[in-house]
């Protein structure tokens, strides 16, 4: 490793010194289960009509995975300001096959109240329930809503925010990272960012 | 802010597991059929002062955006830490205004399951500084504030605020708006920059930051990172001793991450425990160009 040493005093005579060697290339943002670059772990899990869907038959499209949880004011913002559903959209527009998941790990919520969504906002994508965490933790999802975007071979490419909005100074018009992600995926570039810190509400999970 | 740090602690002890954001059906019932935020909003009173009065031509003056906030409740530092989300704060100024970046006063570091949230509890004041054109008439200037904040107490609700302030301005150079002595006590509780701490050092090479310095009387001292794109802090470890504080921390950081955008490693070491002890704050821009941004 090189490192450049930059030692600066600052007049006045009140000074701190400042020494700085920079240069790095550390991984940031892996959660302790999941790693970008990794195959996705696979999963089974029952959407809200009863259909087990599995993330092993999507192999060969780009997948979406959305954390959410309904009671969580940080999503339902996110809906009520059609922010989920406009990404939803656009990443359809970049590639028709995409596949959008939505999982709810909250240990209180049931099918009722995911298909409830659901027909509110007319989302066409399912809603799986993951009432006892166990893909939850797997994927070391932390936030909802917290995204995942994986490759058609199954692999992770990102994990994190969904946008910027929350950066401070809040930006004018926020990254879009799924959208980002997605958009690199199809044009066959890496995806950068590949982690961005993600807000929201914390995943209420059983354990 | 023996009632603050007794609020800290009550929420990082007597919670238990339900210390961060948790929501349950009763935040549902308050969000459903009302618009959206208006429970959060009986939650926090957004204010606005200032302390020009009049403005001068060219003078550098302050928009204080003070919160109350509902007992037990709390709202968080421009990192919330593992917490829930900062507040946001947007000016709009006249045209020949220039709106700097706000100013946040030290946060208390509250223990969760989930890791440390970085909060204010009762009430916080964040200033916005700006720039008036070098020519003014003797006239006044509306400044108009929005606000969006995020409330927690086992659960979180998010609100949203506009606030204007209208000011006096005055066309003779050098006039002095004069004091508002609430606001400069709440100025007090602004971090001073550590660069211009005697005795201070910071040293940061790929993985590792630290930074020691005088700790005065302080037998307690605390470290707040401020998350970035591509930067990413580890847990810190911090000691106080022989009149000294030191604070090691590690700090991941990745191009891939920043997305074309410097890299700034910044935060805040606070010494003692109550609102207006001293705290110091600094910035390293890091984005392979060594260099050195003030605070």
């Amino acid at each position: 490793m090189k490192a450049s040493t930059l030692f600066v005093t600052f007049g006045l005579g009140t000074a701190a010194a400042v020494i700085l060697a920079a240069s790095a290339t550390a991984m940031a943002g892996e959660g302790k289960t999941v790693k970008i670059g990794d195959p996705a772990p696979n999963f089974t899990l029952t959407d809200t009509e009863g259909k087990k869907r599995s993330l092993s038959e999507y192999m060969g499209k780009i997948v979406v995975l959305e954390w959410t949880n309904t009671e969580c004011p940080v999503v339902q913002r996110c809906y009520k300001r059609n922010t989920i559903q406009e990404t939803v959209g656009h990443v359809k527009k970049l590639d028709k096959d995409v596949v959008w998941l939505a999982i709810n790990s909250t240990k209180t919520t049931n099918t009722e109240q995911n298909a409830t969504w659901i027909k509110r906002y007319e989302l066409n994508y399912p809603i799986l329930l993951d009432i006892d965490g166990t893909v939850g933790h797997e994927y070391d999802a932390r936030r909802t809503p917290h995204m995942y975007v994986i490759d058609k071979k199954g692999i992770l490419r990102y994990h994190g925010a969904l946008d910027s909005a929350q950066d401070r100074p809040k930006p004018d018009k926020p990254v879009n990272y799924v959208v980002n992600a997605v958009q690199q995926l199809v044009g066959g570039e890496t995806v950068a960012p590949y982690y961005m810190k993600p807000y929201g509400c914390s995943v209420k999970y059983k354990n | 802010m023996r009632r603050q740090r007794q609020l800290a602690r009550r929420l990082a002890t007597g919670l238990g597991g339900s210390a961060a954001v948790l929501l349950g059906s009763a935040v549902q019932a308050q969000l459903e059929g009302s618009p959206f935020g208006a429970a959060a909003e009986s939650r926090v009173t957004v204010q606005l002062s200032t302390d020009a009065d009049p403005i001068g031509p060219g003078r550098t003056f302050h928009i204080a955006v003070r919160f109350e906030i509902a007992k037990h409740w709390h709202m968080y530092w421009k990192n919330p830490g593992e917490g829930g989300i900062s507040p946001s704060v947007r000016v709009t100024t006249p045209p020949g205004y220039v709106a700097s970046q706000v100013l946040w006063p030290r946060p208390v570091a509250v223990t969760t399951p989930l890791g440390l949230e970085y909060s204010y509890f009762d009430e916080v004041v964040l200033f916005v500084p700006i720039t008036a054109p070098t020519s003014l008439g003797d006239a006044t200037v509306t400044i108009r504030v929005d606000v969006e904040w995020a409330v927690c107490r086992r659960l979180c609700l998010l609100g949203s605020a506009t606030r204007e302030i209208t000011i006096a301005t005055s066309s003779r150079p050098g006039i002095d708006g004069g004091t508002n002595a609430r606001l400069e006590a709440f100025k007090k509780r602004l971090p001073k920059p550590l660069a211009r701490l005697e005795g201070a050092l910071i040293v940061f090479d790929d993985s590792t930051l630290t930074l020691t310095g005088p700790a005065g009387d302080a037998t307690r001292a605390a470290f707040f990172g401020v998350d970035g794109p591509g930067v990413e802090f580890g847990a810190a470890k911090v000691t106080v001793g022989n009149g000294r504080f030191r604070v090691v921390v590690p700090v991941a950081l990745e191009p891939l991450n920043a997305g074309g955008r410097a890299m700034p490693v910044g935060g805040l070491v606070t010494l003692g425990e109550a609102a207006d002890d001293p705290s110091y704050d600094f910035v390293i821009a890091s984005d392979n160009k060594p260099g050195l941004s003030k605070p």
